[in-house]
C-alpha cells in the first residue's frame, strides 16, 4: 500500500482520464486506503460465509431458489475481492479499467440474481427448468444495463467512471428495493416480528448502495464511510441470522437426545 | 381480474407453504414404513401422507429428482433423504426467516 501512486492521488486535482475511464480519486482522509481495504476484505469474507451456508442449505433441501442466493452472494463476494485487489494495487491505471467493469458487473449481477431468486421463489414446480429461467432473467437486466451504459450513450465507447457507476448503483438500488419489499411482505404475512433481521439486512445493503451513489455524485467522506459500514453491517446481519439457525438445530438435537 | 389474480396467488402461496411440510410427511412416512415387513409401498405412503395418488406421484418424482428417495416397487430413503429429515427444522426456519415462504 506504499507504492508510488502520485498520478492517482488526485484529491485536489481533476480526475485522471485514461484512454477509457476516469479514475475516481480516493477521499481526502488519511485512513482512506486501509479503511476501504479492510472493509472490503471483511465484506468479502462475510459474503463468502453467507454464500457457503446457503449452499449447504441448498444441498440439504434441494430447493433451487436457494441456489440462486448462493450464486448471488458468490458474485457479491467476487465484487468485494475485486475492489480489495484494486485498492491493494492502489487503483493501478493499467488494470483499473478491467477490474472496474468486472466489479460493477459482478455486484449488479449478484443483486440481480438475488432479486430474480425472490421473484421465482414459489415457481419451482413449473415445467421450464428453473435455473434456465432464473439465469436468463438475471442476464436480461444486466444486458440492458450494459447497452444503456456502454453502447448507446458514448457511441461504442466506455462512459466516464462516475456516469457508469451511477447507473449501476441505481440499478442495484432497484434490485435491492424489490428484495426488501419481497422479504418484508413475507415476514409481515407470517406475523413474526423477530424475523425482521433479514429485511433489515437488505435495507442496510440498500443504504450502502445509496451512500455509494451519493459518494459517486459528489466525493463525500461521510458517504464513503457510510457505504462501507452499511455493507459490512448488512452482511454481518446475514451471518448472525445463519448462526441463529445453526444453533436452533443444535438445540433441537439436544432436546431430542434428552 | 385483479381479485382473481390475488386469489390465485393466495392459493399458490398456500400450496407453497405446505411444500416443505409435504416433503417432510412423505419422507417420514417412507422412513416409518421401511421398518415394517412389507416395506414402504406407494399406496401405504399415500394413505399416511394423506394425499391423492396423482399428487403423491408428482412429489415422488420430485423427491427422486432431488435424490432423496429411491423409487422401485418399494420406496426407500437415500442418505440425502435422511439428511433432509435430520435438518428439517433448520431448513424450515431458514426459509421462513429469509422471507422465502
Amino acid at each position: 500500500m506504499n507504492g508510488d501512486h502520485t498520478d492517482i492521488e488526485l484529491v485536489e486535482a481533476a480526475p485522471i482520464t485514461t484512454s477509457k475511464v476516469q479514475l475516481q480519486p480516493l477521499p481526502d482522509f488519511d485512513f482512506a486506503d486501509p479503511f476501504i481495504f479492510s472493509s472490503e476484505v471483511i465484506a468479502a469474507v462475510l459474503a463468502f460465509v453467507v454464500a457457503f451456508h446457503f449452499y449447504r442449505f441448498y444441498r440439504m433441501s434441494g430447493f433451487v431458489y436457494l441456489l440462486g442466493l448462493v450464486i448471488g452472494f458468490s458474485f457479491i463476494t467476487f465484487a468485494e475481492v475485486l475492489l480489495a485487489v484494486d485498492v491493494w494495487l492502489e487503483f493501478n491505471p493499467e488494470i483499473f479499467n478491467m477490474l472496474f467493469w468486472m466489479r460493477l458487473l459482478s455486484l449488479s449481477y449478484g443483486f440481480s440474481f438475488l432479486a430474480v431468486s425472490y421473484y421465482y421463489k414459489h415457481r419451482e414446480e413449473d415445467k421450464t427448468p428453473w435455473m434456465m429461467r432464473i439465469g436468463a432473467l438475471s442476464v436480461i437486466p444486466i444486458t440492458i444495463m450494459i447497452a444503456l451504459v456502454v453502447i448507446l450513450p458514448p457511441a461504442f465507447d466506455f462512459p466516464p467512471y462516475n456516469q457508469a457507476d451511477e447507473y449501476f448503483r441505481v440499478f442495484n438500488l432497484v434490485m435491492l428495493g424489490y428484495v426488501f419489499k419481497s422479504t418484508l411482505s413475507s415476514i409481515v404475512e407470517q406475523g413474526r416480528k423477530e424475523f425482521m433481521y433479514i429485511p433489515a439486512a437488505y435495507a442496510i445493503l440498500w443504504l450502502g448502495q445509496y451512500s455509494a451513489l451519493i459518494s459517486s455524485l459528489e466525493l463525500n467522506v461521510g458517504a464513503v464511510i457510510a457505504q462501507h459500514i452499511a455493507k459490512v453491517t448488512g452482511l454481518a446481519l446475514f451471518v448472525t441470522v445463519l448462526s441463529q439457525v445453526m444453533r436452533l438445530r443444535k438445540v433441537a438435537r439436544t432436546e431430542t437426545e434428552a | 381480474m385483479r381479485m382473481m389474480r390475488m386469489v390465485g396467488q393466495d392459493l399458490q402461496r398456500r400450496e407453497r407453504r405446505h411444500k416443505l411440510q409435504i416433503y417432510h410427511d412423505i419422507l417420514s412416512a417412507i422412513r416409518e414404513e421401511a421398518m415394517t415387513e412389507d416395506g414402504a409401498k406407494p399406496t401405504r405412503i399415500q394413505h399416511l401422507a394423506n394425499m391423492s395418488y396423482d399428487k403423491l406421484s408428482r412429489y415422488l418424482d420430485e423427491l427422486e429428482a432431488k435424490q432423496m428417495i429411491n423409487k422401485a416397487n418399494i420406496l426407500s430413503l437415500t442418505e440425502h433423504g435422511h439428511e433432509f429429515l435430520r435438518e428439517y427444522l433448520k431448513i424450515k426456519e431458514l426459509i421462513e426467516r429469509m422471507g422465502l415462504e
